[in-house]
């Protein structure tokens, strides 16, 4: 249990060191920070939950709404892909920024001082691990409104208009989430006097699902589903290491990770919640793949296929609900699949913004021939995400499939997923052609061939890591399958 | 089993070692050294096969509890029939791109070689595995790799656009094989091929309607990675694209490979029923009109390797239409039905063969002269005669022309789908369908011989034309593996029993009923082969020894006169009926070829131009919605933004 303790303090303590630099130095105190929540949660991982499937620890106990609520940390096999997740992505990322926030940087050079943007990734990567490591609702609540503050800031951190306007909105909208996470809360403790997660099942019917629909829409506000996915798109002003973490590899993450969590702590849930979640990810996968065609910014393009992909995650969950085990677990498979490698797109993309200072795709062209690890990066994880085998996106998509074709109700919602990964193999085939292939444009021409070597080293990682990532999530998910 | 394993290791290898090489000679070495030993492993687990007539099994990996799958090695003699296709091609093939990679100078070999060996693997895979998921990955992987070589030259525009055809096209026909896949799961619970044998059984009995839609969604997922038309439109855009020695391996063994799927589900995974009969006459069908649209195509066509793109897709027809007969006819009379199948699975071995060979002498020609365009190329006989002869080889097999192989495999196409007509137990259409199949077949073979005459006419025929540098010599390297290919050619033409005995056993041993014996329906001699339809009657036969004993006699009597009667020769100037000419006005290029057939053969649909059939200029896809469906999907203009300014405006209000 140290492990896991120490995986939650230390980001918060890197957080408040590295905000005291305000050179370079914050860079390395927050590399070696995300190092070290790195190097814990890899322990807590391997040291327990290969021995038991379950392990909760009770920290502090105190007396709150009249009853003794403790401040408890768990660890399963949900719990350590999510830690896998943040804590190894969040060191990439960290080591990314170390190169990318420097004024050499071609798309937007960023002066000192820096303490301030390490000291939110390190906080935000604290509050992440708050999140999935938490016991009930109410703790997942704390660490919940901390990643939308956080959010908010790094959105904003450029400070110029079109930020400040996007992280205002990323705010307000992931904050009606909250605001109905906040009454989910308040009638599930007036009910059933816990913040259990299984504390669902012991509520009446009839506010059963709507406690269960609260608390998606505030999933899905944070997970950019429809209605309130409009601002992911706006939000890509940021940093692309801070998109490349917040809004597709962690933050995002978070809800589909509570939707995740209800489902396996709540086995009864009715068919509507199913539906509900269902209709509601299917919408936002048609959604986001009719937007992708009409988009010509490649973060934005990343920005629509994460909402798409989230879509594919809560699917996952809902045919999960309808019944079918395989379908469920392919959806929490997709979960890192798509994490390792929507963070590896990202951060190509933002070398490629970084040498070349465009990230339209008019302007790019040929550059296959001038950057070829920039090149594989972004093949690799564009092969992944549209599920090419055997790259990772394909195990989990699926499993999806097979999940939704389990059951009769479930079939147009599979023949729906099939559809859009189609289209956006279309779109995505179309734009790695048009980018990487054929002759150099003049950008590509002229840009330099200087990208910092923390750049370079952390793409090949995670280039490696996504090839990989089927292997280590598939005996977590294997775990999970026997394990409830 | 060991040697298959070592086979996959070693083309692994060889894959990881030669994305780290730049220098050509070397990573094209290691190339050409790892390919052989794959190709020898391969030879050696395919003759086991077929001597001792066994299946080999081995589980490797498990998915379950997750997935009911598993990594299950099966080989039978219909997988190694198609092992030893890839061995000898994919040796011949590397050998040939150690050397010709020169040709491409700006490139590094680093993107070649890697795809390459990978293309190898995933095809070993794909004829090996008995689970319909590993099946999927290894086919998707196989269209991963070829795309990637596809887009080898990747400042050529038309490479571009052949791989992103190519690349779009077939990942949506897999995306139905993977339909098919997912709802096959839903009633067996497993992957494995038994498993959905048995829910196929299941289906068939139960759900008419939707046994005919996983048939269709499979029928559709291979017809279009095979390249049978409409679906193949892809084809002659994407074989021409990659270096040759990558276009013959397309050609010759990954489009079969399609033909191999097709016929490992309809013969071992798909009961058979009345849906086969079904299928089998689509399958006929589609064939047909393939055969006879590429071929006609490929007689207006000036580039070597679209020409033979174009005969990719006819020749495929070809065997689609014996399989197709002998899918219709198995379950009623199993004595054609069986020869219908060896036909077509023949014409698979001889196909991957001399189309193999064919684009090798397309690159040899490019090696030597940097196109492959027959208006600019001629008279090549006489600096590369070991190509040229290789090269006539290939086209009089793909013609059709006894002695060569190509022949019988045609012969046994045409008999049995002309012989439905003494099936009593098929009605008056059918009959009638399967006689003009077999006429059109038999006419389009005529087509094909003319085409390959304005190719080896054109190219290696006339005035020594094209040459741009006279050091570049064709070494032994670039032609050694296409004279390997054409004594197959000529091996498995004049000694048909061999080919024949070990395609009775791949047929044989992927059907689950039991068939006539190999006995009854060919009996085989050292020198041919005759073949019986029916119980009894013997309604055929091909003896090339005797055939060729009295040609070789005849040819030896000509030779005789020419050496020793003294009969004298001169060389004078082409005369040109008196007027003068520069060389260039009065060669008779690939273009003048069949004119009048062209000009007859073209016509309009509206604005889209056809030559023989095939669409020259399509008009481009443009996709556009209206302004109010894209402002729907956009909430943030018609409802956050608007509801935000009201609050704002109640605020101030306040």
């Amino acid at each position: 249990m140290d492990f896991l303790l120490l995986t939650l303090i230390m980001p918060f303590t890197g957080a408040l060191i590295s905000y005291f630099f305000k050179d370079k130095n914050s860079g390395i105190f927050a590399v070696f920070f995300a190092l070290i929540t790195l190097c814990f949660s890899m322990l807590n991982v391997f040291s327990e939950v290969f021995y038991f499937p379950k392990v909760t620890y009770n920290l502090i106990s105190f007396n709150w709404l009249n009853s003794d609520f403790v401040f408890s940390l768990q660890n399963d096999a949900l719990t350590s892909i999510m830690l896998i997740l943040i804590t190894v992505i969040g060191f990439f990322v960290v080591l990314y920024s170390y190169g990318y926030m420097s004024p050499k940087n071609a798309d937007h050079p960023f002066h000192e001082p820096y303490g301030s943007y390490y000291f939110l990734i390190l906080l935000f990567i604290g509050a992440m691990v708050g999140i999935v490591s938490a016991t009930n609702l109410l703790q997942v609540f704390f660490f919940w409104e901390i990643t939308t503050l956080c959010s908010w800031a790094l959105i904003s951190y450029t400070k110029d208009q079109t930020a400040t306007f996007s992280g205002l909105k990323a705010f307000i909208m992931t904050h009606i989430g909250g605001i109905c996470f906040l009454i989910a809360l308040a009638m599930l403790y007036t009910q059933s006097k816990s913040f259990d997660f299984s504390a669902i099942s012991s509520l009446p019917q009839s506010s059963k699902f709507i406690v269960f629909a609260l608390l998606f829409f505030a999933a899905s506000a944070k997970s950019a589903q429809v209605p309130l996915f409009t601002w992911l798109p706006d939000a890509m002003v940021a940093p692309t290491p801070v998109s490349a973490y917040l809004h597709a590899a962690a933050m995002v993450k978070a809800g589909v990770y509570l939707v995740a969590r209800l489902y396996l702590s709540n086995p009864d849930l009715s068919n509507y919640c199913a539906v509900l979640v269902g209709v509601v990810s299917v919408l936002t996968m048609i959604i986001s793949v009719i937007l992708y065609y009409f988009q010509y910014d490649l973060k934005k393009i990343l920005a629509y296929s994460t909402i798409g992909h989230l879509g594919y995650i809560l699917l996952g969950v809902s045919i999960g609900i309808f019944g079918s085990k395989t379908g469920a677990m392919g959806g929490i498979f997709h979960i890192i699949n798509h994490g390792f490698a929507k963070g590896l797109l990202f951060l190509s993309v933002g070398a490629i913004a970084y040498a070349t200072g465009s990230k339209s795709i008019q302007e790019l062209g040929g550059l296959s021939s001038k950057f070829p690890l920039l090149s594989a990066c972004f093949l690799v994880g564009m092969f992944s995400i549209v599920g090419v085998p055997p790259f990772s996106g394909f195990w989990s998509k699926f499993m999806i499939f097979t999940g939704a074709f389990e059951n009769i109700n479930t079939v147009v919602f599979g023949v729906i997923a099939i559809l859009e990964s189609i289209l956006a193999f279309c779109w995505y085939i179309f734009i790695g052609q048009k980018v990487f292939f054929g002759t150099p444009t003049q950008k590509v021409v002229l840009a330099k061939n200087e990208i910092p070597f923390s750049i370079k080293l952390s793409l090949i990682s995670l280039l490696i890591l996504s090839l990989v990532s089927p292997l280590i999530g598939y005996p977590f998910v294997k775990a999970l399958f026997g394990g409830f | 089993m060991v040697y298959l394993y070592i086979s996959f290791l070693a083309l692994l290898s060889g894959a990881l070692i030669t994305s780290f090489i730049r220098n050509k000679f070397v990573s094209g070495f290691i190339n050409f050294l790892l390919t052989a030993l794959s190709s020898v492993c391969l030879i050696y687990v395919c003759a086991d096969i077929f001597i001792e007539n066994k299946t080999l099994e081995d589980k490797l990996l498990s998915l379950t509890p997750l997935l009911n799958s598993s990594f299950l090695i099966s080989l039978d003699a219909l997988s190694a029939l198609f092992l030893l296709i890839i061995a000898i091609v994919s040796f011949c093939v590397s050998v040939f791109s150690w050397k010709y990679l020169n040709a491409y100078e700006k490139h590094s070999p680093t993107k070649f070689y890697p795809s390459l060996m990978l293309l190898f693997l995933s095809c070993i895979g794909l004829v090996s595995v008995k689970d319909l998921l590993f099946f999927i990955i290894f086919w998707e992987f196989m269209t991963l790799t070829s795309w990637y070589i596809v887009v080898f030259d990747k400042e050529k525009k038309e490479a571009l656009k052949g791989g992103l055809q190519y690349f779009i096209t077939t990942h949506v026909a897999a995306v139905f094989l993977i339909l098919a896949a997912v709802i096959l799961y839903s009633y067996s619970k497993d992957f494995s091929f038994y498993e959905i044998k048995k829910a196929l059984q299941f289906i068939v009995e139960n759900n008419s309607v939707l046994a005919h839609f996983v048939l269709f969604c499979i029928f559709i997922a291979f017809v279009t990675k095979a390249g049978i038309l409409p679906f193949g439109f892809w084809l002659p855009n994407t074989y021409p694209q990659p270096p040759s020695s990558a276009s013959s391996f397309f050609g010759g063994v990954m489009s079969k490979l399609a033909v191999y799927a097709l016929v490992r589900f309809f013969l071992s995974v798909v009961p058979l029923s009345f849906h086969t009969q079904v299928w089998g006459f689509i399958v006929a069908t589609f064939g047909v009109i393939s055969i006879f649209v590429g071929t006609l195509a490929a007689l207006a066509q000036d580039e070597a390797k679209r020409l033979m793109s174009f005969h990719a897709i006819g020749q495929v027809g070809y065997m689609l239409l014996g399989i197709g007969v002998g899918l219709y006819f198995i379950n009623i009379n199993p004595f054609l039905g069986l020869v219908a199948l060896i036909g077509g699975l023949f014409h698979v071995f001889n196909n991957a063969i001399y189309k193999s060979l064919l684009f090798l002498n397309a690159g040899a020609i490019f090696y030597k002269t940097g196109t492959t365009d027959l208006n600019k190329v001629s008279g090549l006989l006489k600096v590369m005669p070991a190509v040229a002869v290789t090269a006539i080889v290939g086209s009089l097999s793909i013609a059709g022309v006894p002695p060569f192989n190509g022949f019988l495999s045609k012969l046994l196409i045409f008999e049995s789908s002309i012989w439905a007509s003494q099936v009593n137990e098929c009605n008056f259409i059918v009959k009638f369908a399967f006689i003009i199949f077999g006429i059109i077949s038999v006419f389009i073979s005529a087509i094909t011989l003319a085409s390959f005459l304005k190719f080896v006419n054109s190219a290696f025929m006339g005035k020594l034309r094209g040459v741009i540098d006279d050091k570049r010599d064709v070494p032994f390297s670039i032609s050694f593996p296409q004279m390997i290919l054409a004594i197959v050619c000529l091996l498995a033409g004049v000694l048909p029993f061999i080919p024949l005995k070990i395609i009775y056993l791949a047929v044989s041993s992927s059907l689950d009923i039991s068939v006539p014996a190999f006995s009854t329906v060919f009996s085989t001699n050292f020198a041919g082969v005759s073949i019986t339809f029916s119980e009894g009657i013997s309604t055929g036969a091909w003896f090339p020894i005797y055939v060729m004993i009295f040609v070789l006699i005849l040819s030896l009597i000509i030779l005789g006169f020419e050496k020793y009667a003294k009969s004298p020769k001169r060389e004078v100037e082409t005369w040109y009926g008196g007027k003068e000419h520069l060389p260039e006005e009065v060669v008779y290029t690939g273009h003048s070829f069949y004119q009048p057939f062209k000009k007859m053969l073209s016509f309009k649909i509206g604005s889209i131009k056809f030559v023989a059939f095939y669409p020259v200029n399509l008009p481009s896809i443009k996709i556009s919605l209206p302004y109010f469906f894209i402002k729907l999907l956009h909430p943030d203009l018609w409802l956050y933004y608007p509801l935000a300014k009201k609050i704002e405006n109640f605020i101030d209000f306040l």
